[in-house]
């Protein structure tokens, strides 16, 4: 009880509040413009939380993600453009609905279903998570280090573009991440004699590189401005009859995207997709999806939102993040030193319900801030990209800049634009480079830990049982697909 | 469920990348590679007779480089073999005058920042990029000029971050 009081103390003060408010509507703002993301509105932020209070800090990043995910249903149901990835799986079901003359009532159950969703998320990880760290007490080294290959194989399998592709990001990342001194002995590696590439490169210019830099340069100029001709009126008009009667689509979103967005490296971009399909699947109408049928749209609007919750479980209980957004959050941890693990629940167990506390305030918020989005939709649509990326370029600037007050982060983060331009046009996904980056030290020490333990002996990974069976997962993780498609050039000579 | 339905449960694959460049990549991953891998043999091992040391790591990540770099050039120059060079999809290319103006910019405001201090190089800096976003001069000034000192009053100002002040325009308050 008094972890809890403490807990409040730290989020309901003056700063806190006007952060978390500030973070959303910068959210709100930028998920609604087609083309902005929710994790660049996450890494435009980061610079801002520098000189921030760690539980302030880490508000903006929840607030503004949540929020962001939400608005990016916007353009995706009024002018079918997805605003965000994971709303993308439901963009011709809300935008038939518009044609029907029901976009405001697709938004509303949209908002909503987010909301419940988001809040079952919040409670799996207000519930599970303290019981997850303390099992996670118990690991060593070894457990550690299989956790953290568990958490990039699942981001590079599922990543776009393919194993392999997925698999280079990844390792260039981990790459990156040796740049400077060696976590266990401090021998400076490839640092050619810089004393700025001695420490090594920070991950907030490689991410504002990675995720702004490469978007501005896949800018087109002159690119039109996009109304909706949607009447907007009360989005949440008819929305609870409509919630009612889907509510097992409600619940199984809600429960299936916590269980995908626990699962590290998954997310809820695959939650969203798989929960709309799942819809359709179990659904009594199935002739009717894609023709403006809220059902898979209830289904999925809650998955999005509690994938983003639940995606913080392997975040704080292991301080292995997810995805993207959850790796620039356990950067941000780091940065103020609450470093995430299992000593994050027995060392500063206010600070965890303090996360926790945020996630709620921040999902109750989507329902008045919703309503303000939806209602000054097509106002945002009108603010032209040209001005937008005069703003974003000096952000940019300054965010870079800041880390080390060195002209040097800003170089960094012209190279990962570059990078990440390149390898957009390839098909190379961006988000194993940042996870790579951020989970190198971590996944370093603790490989080279365990093989000074065994000294140097392999088959020490599979001694303890936890880490025989995490290890074990990881090999069926990347088995599985070769015994998939051997099975698959079998089938057709098995059925002649 | 068939292993067909699985495939329905996944977002639709990504438009198909140019196979060349594909190919180039995992050269440029092969090499770069091998590199990594000498580069760290160099690193002594602190577990004697093994190579448990700060170059394992590097060297791990160079012998991924190398193998997977093969394999996706390989299979990519098959593809280009079998299809051409002629797969790019809709894919968002940009425009190369806007790139010039936002990369060169970025490089003048490394070099310029020390002389000229980071009001004027970010006003400039955003200005350019602005106006190479096709917006109208006057707002784009406006905007450029506005931004700039937000950001300057609530860095420098607030969160106390030392932003270059610039040694040709040493006596504005700025």
């Amino acid at each position: 009880m008094d972890t809890m009081m403490q807990a409040l103390a730290l989020v309901l003060n003056f700063e806190t509040i006007v952060t978390i408010l500030i973070a959303c509507l910068f959210g709100l703002f930028v998920g609604a413009i087609p083309g902005l993301t929710a994790t660049m509105a996450t890494a435009l932020l980061v610079p801002f939380t520098f000189y921030m209070d760690p539980i302030p800090a880490i508000a903006t990043v929840i607030a503004c993600t949540a929020m962001a995910i939400t608005a990016g249903d916007i353009p995706s149901a009024l002018l079918r453009i997805p605003g965000t990835p994971s709303s993308a799986a439901y963009t011709d079901e809300a935008y038939a609905m518009t044609k029907k003359g029901q976009g405001a009532q697709a938004l509303g159950i949209s908002i909503v279903a987010s909301c419940i969703g988001g809040i079952v998320g919040f409670l799996v990880l207000a519930f599970i998570a303290p019981m997850l760290a303390k099992v996670a007490l118990r690991f060593s080294s070894f457990e550690y280090f299989w956790l953290a290959i568990l958490g990039l194989s699942c981001a590079a399998l599922i990543s776009s573009g393919g194993p392999i592709k997925g698999l280079l990001a990844l390792f260039l990342g981990l790459a990156i991440s040796t740049i400077g001194m060696d976590p266990l002995t401090g021998a400076p590696r490839f640092s050619f004699g810089s004393v700025e590439l001695m420490g090594g490169l920070s991950f907030v210019p490689a991410m504002i590189g990675l995720f702004a830099i490469g978007e501005l340069l896949r800018y087109q100029p002159g690119q039109e401005n996009l109304v909706s001709n949607a009447k907007i009126r009360n989005p949440f008009s008819g929305v609870g009859k409509i919630l009612r009667q889907y509510r097992v689509n409600l619940w199984r979103g809600s429960l299936f995207g916590t269980a995908v967005g626990a699962l590290p490296g998954a997310g809820g971009d695959l939650g969203a997709w798989i929960s709309y399909a799942m819809a359709k699947r179990f659904s009594r109408t199935p002739q009717k999806f894609g023709t403006g049928h809220p059902e898979g749209l209830v289904e999925a609007g809650a998955s999005n939102n509690s994938a983003l919750s639940s995606a913080w479980i392997p975040a704080m209980v292991f301080g292995i993040p997810g995805d993207a957004v959850t790796a620039i959050a356990v950067g941000i941890l780091f940065m103020k030193g609450l470093n995430p693990g299992p000593q994050l629940f027995t060392q500063n167990p206010e600070n965890f319900y303090a996360v926790m506390l945020i996630f709620l305030i921040a999902n109750l918020l989507l329902i008045p801030f919703g309503w303000l989005a939806v209602r000054t939709a097509n106002s945002i649509f009108r603010v032209s990209r040209a001005y937008l990326n005069g703003a974003i370029v000096i952000f940019c600037l300054v965010g870079a800049y800041a880390v080390n007050n060195s002209m040097f982060g800003v170089l960094v983060m012209g190279g990962f634009g570059l990078m990440a331009y390149v390898f957009h046009r390839a098909n190379f996904p961006i988000a194993p480079v940042i996870l790579g980056i951020v989970m190198g030290p971590l996944l370093e020490q603790n490989f080279l830990t365990s093989m000074i333990i065994a000294r140097g002996d392999l088959t020490a990974f599979f001694s303890r049982p936890i880490a025989a069976g995490l290890g074990a997962v990881v090999i069926l993780l990347w088995g599985l697909p070769l015994v998939l498609r051997l099975l698959r050039l079998l089938r057709p000579k098995a059925a002649a | 469920m068939s292993l067909q339905d699985e495939d329905d449960l996944l977002p639709p694959p990504d438009v198909p990348s140019p196979p060349l460049l594909d190919v180039a990549l995992g050269l440029a991953y092969a090499v770069g590679g091998a590199g990594l891998i000498v580069a760290s043999g160099a690193f002594p091992a602190m577990v004697p007779g093994t190579i448990v040391g700060p170059g394992l790591m590097p060297m791990l990540c160079g012998a991924i480089f190398l193998i997977f770099g093969a394999v996706l050039s390989l299979t990519a120059f098959q593809r280009y073999r079998r299809d051409g060079n002629v797969t790019e999809g809709e894919v968002e290319r940009g425009s190369l005058p806007f790139a010039i103006v936002l990369m060169g910019g970025l490089v003048a405001v490394v070099w310029l920042a020390d002389y000229l201090g980071f009001v004027v190089v970010s006003f400039l800096y955003s200005l350019a990029v602005t106006l190479a976003g096709g917006a109208r001069w006057i707002y784009a000034a406006i905007l450029a000029l506005s931004v700039t000192m937000l950001t300057y009053v609530l860095f420098s100002n607030l969160m106390r971050v030392p932003l270059p002040r610039g040694s040709l325009l040493a006596g504005l308050p700025f």
